[in-house]
């Protein structure tokens, strides 16, 4: 009888330490995760089709037909603002360059979950890692570099390719923007509904905007070189604080 | 003779045991390395390459470790005309006092080589040191690897390296992609300048303020540290293009590529004379003066290069602005590098 007793009581707990002991995946399927992931996948457009390089296929609001050949920047010090007031702030550096896809897409993990109102970025890099070689020597990096002599640090965002002059002439443009006092500050009011594990963004940067609003940016009268004269990097960057878009893909 | 009691005790101990285990399993794989190294031999001696800190990482892929043997042995297949059939080794046109090319040619210099994914001057081949080497053994050279394999000194090598019985032509380049990357230039007189232990004069100084900023414009293509943006670039040499001038093109029949060429370091460039794909300008007077003077418009033209009205105007860089510019570029050279006597024909 004892015997008995004492097979049942083993056998019991043997059983419950079992299913104990691997109660741990289980977690894995809750329905209203805690944490979630946020994938931003970044578009660059120019009129609002994604851009096919080197193609004098774009119209700018002053009527400049143009192309693209580079298009290289940074995101950095990306926050989300809850609708309680929660901030999520992720304090990585980005490089994106649109040509490379494996680039062109920006993961955030670990992110409360709730419906989110504000998305807000620097496009650039903030002054405690825009001096020399405040980042990481990669290869992107140091092709991003601005000379010391012109300030040091990094390029924020470099946007080249040619367009037609007023003679029809294919001439050269490069939208550099760099120093402290051109960093770009995004912010995007848009409600993001953070509920499931896995949500995805579509982050749209639409060149043509670097060109219009406030300032209209006419190819045959400003700068086509703006690195040294910084009263055209300023226009730029007012022009490119409406240039990005958010949208819920799923 | 066990009761059953402990016998039940014992069975049920194992079983806890074996589920446990069971459990544990996922923890202990999280710690097995996803890529194992693969050279496990103790006999080779691991070797780090260093170089300075504006210097970007090094890939060294995990299945062709640097070791000392292992670079010495690329280092013999380097001088060694058994690579080809003609008597020529890689050493014959690139010459470790021409910083690894011959003056004279067109050749592009072996110089860090490892920082780099597109090789030649159009880039037709990319990827890995050792996809460079494939190609350099296989159709550059045509090594018969049967006569590699007859030489008893390289069996032993291979064997020792890479523990094979029979050398195969990646075998080959493997080992020579291990002697490329310590093929570094990292000590010029710049470099020294960076690092605090090197004075420039004012007119070195006066070239590297041009070299470094709008005057010049030289910095968006020749990024400092590799001095090399390792992209493409039509930098206006000529107007009309064909055959090898077409550059790019001819490997991606883009039209967009047409006299586009991969921007070469310009570390040692004084002493890798001519210059251009084509080694057209014999002297870097001339290349500076291309640069001041000569750039020649075309639909691919860069757009960096038409800046300023560069075309019509030029850099408009005064007599001794050009000379301050040749004697920065001159401060590249890397007296150290191309008399490493690790780096010579052994």
């Amino acid at each position: 009888m004892k015997n008995k007793f004492i097979k049942s009581l083993v056998l019991v707990s043997s059983i419950i330490f079992t299913l104990s002991s691997c109660k741990k995946d289980a977690i894995d399927d809750n329905p209203a995760p805690l944490f979630t992931k946020a994938t931003l996948n970044i578009n660059v457009l120019a009129n609002n089709n994604k851009v096919i390089w080197d193609s004098i296929n774009y119209i700018n609001a002053s009527g400049n037909k143009y192309s693209l050949r580079t298009i290289n920047f940074y995101i950095s010090d990306i926050a989300m603002k809850r609708k309680d007031g929660f901030i999520h702030k992720l304090n990585k550096v980005f490089y994106i360059d649109p040509a490379k896809s494996e680039s062109s897409q920006i993961t955030i993990d670990s992110l409360l979950r709730g419906d989110y109102e504000q998305i807000s970025f620097l496009v650039g890099l903030n002054p405690q890692i825009n001096i020399d070689y405040g980042l990481e020597s990669t290869v992107d990096n140091l092709n991003m570099a601005w000379p010391t002599m012109m300030g040091g640090g990094y390029h924020f965002i470099k946007v080249e390719g040619h367009y037609l002059d007023s003679a029809g002439l294919r001439k050269g443009f490069a939208i550099h923007l760099g120093k402290n006092e051109n960093l770009v500050n995004i912010e995007i009011n848009k409600l993001m509904l953070q509920q499931k594990s896995e949500n995805n963004y579509s982050l749209d940067f639409e060149i043509n905007e670097i060109f219009a609003n406030p300032y209209l940016y006419d190819l045959n009268i400003e700068k086509t070189y703006t690195m040294s004269d910084s009263l055209s990097m300023s226009k730029i960057k007012t022009n490119m604080q409406d240039a990005f878009t958010i949208n819920q893909t799923n | 003779m066990r009761s059953p009691l402990i016998k039940l005790i014992s069975v049920s101990f194992i079983f806890l045991v074996i589920v446990f285990l069971g459990c544990k399993k996922n923890k202990e794989e999280d710690l097995i390395p996803s890529n194992p190294p693969t050279n496990q031999n103790n006999e080779l001696t691991p070797y780090t390459v260093t170089y300075p800190y504006y210097f970007p990482p090094l890939t060294i892929p995990e299945s062709n470790p640097l070791t000392m043997e292992g670079i010495q042995l690329g280092r013999s297949l380097y001088y060694d005309p058994i690579l080809s059939n003609n008597g020529q080794s890689c050493s014959s046109c690139h010459n470790s006092n021409s910083a690894f090319t011959t003056y004279d040619s067109n050749a592009l210099a072996h110089i860090n080589l490892g920082w780099s994914t597109y090789y030649l001057w159009n880039g037709s081949i990319s990827g890995t040191l050792e996809d460079i080497m494939r190609f350099e053994v296989e159709d550059f050279f045509q090594t018969d690897v049967a006569k590699v394999n007859k030489s008893i000194l390289y069996r032993n090598l291979f064997k020792k390296v890479y523990n094979v019985d029979t050398i195969k032509s990646q075998d080959i380049a493997n080992a020579l992609a291990q002697f490329f990357r310590v093929l570094n230039s990292t000590n010029s007189y710049c470099d020294q300048f960076f690092k605090h232990t090197y004075n420039f004069n004012s007119s070195q100084m006066n070239g590297f303020v041009i070299f470094n900023s709008e005057k010049g414009d030289c910095f968006h293509c020749h990024s400092l540290g590799l001095f090399t943006d390792n992209k493409f670039h039509n930098i206006g040499i000529d107007s009309i293009f064909n055959g090898v001038n077409l550059g790019r093109y001819n490997v991606t029949s883009n039209p967009n590529d047409i006299g586009l060429f991969k921007t070469p370091t310009l570390r040692n460039i004084e002493l890798t004379a001519p210059y251009m794909h084509d080694g057209r300008f014999k002297t870097l007077e001339e290349v500076v003066e291309f640069y001041n003077s000569g750039v020649k418009y075309s639909s691919t033209l860069d757009p960096i290069m038409t800046k300023n009205d560069k075309l019509t105007n030029g850099l408009n860089l005064t007599t001794q602005e050009k000379q301050d510019l040749v004697a920065f570029l001159k401060t590249l050279t890397d007296s150290s590098f191309i008399h490493n006597p690790l780096l010579q024909k052994p």
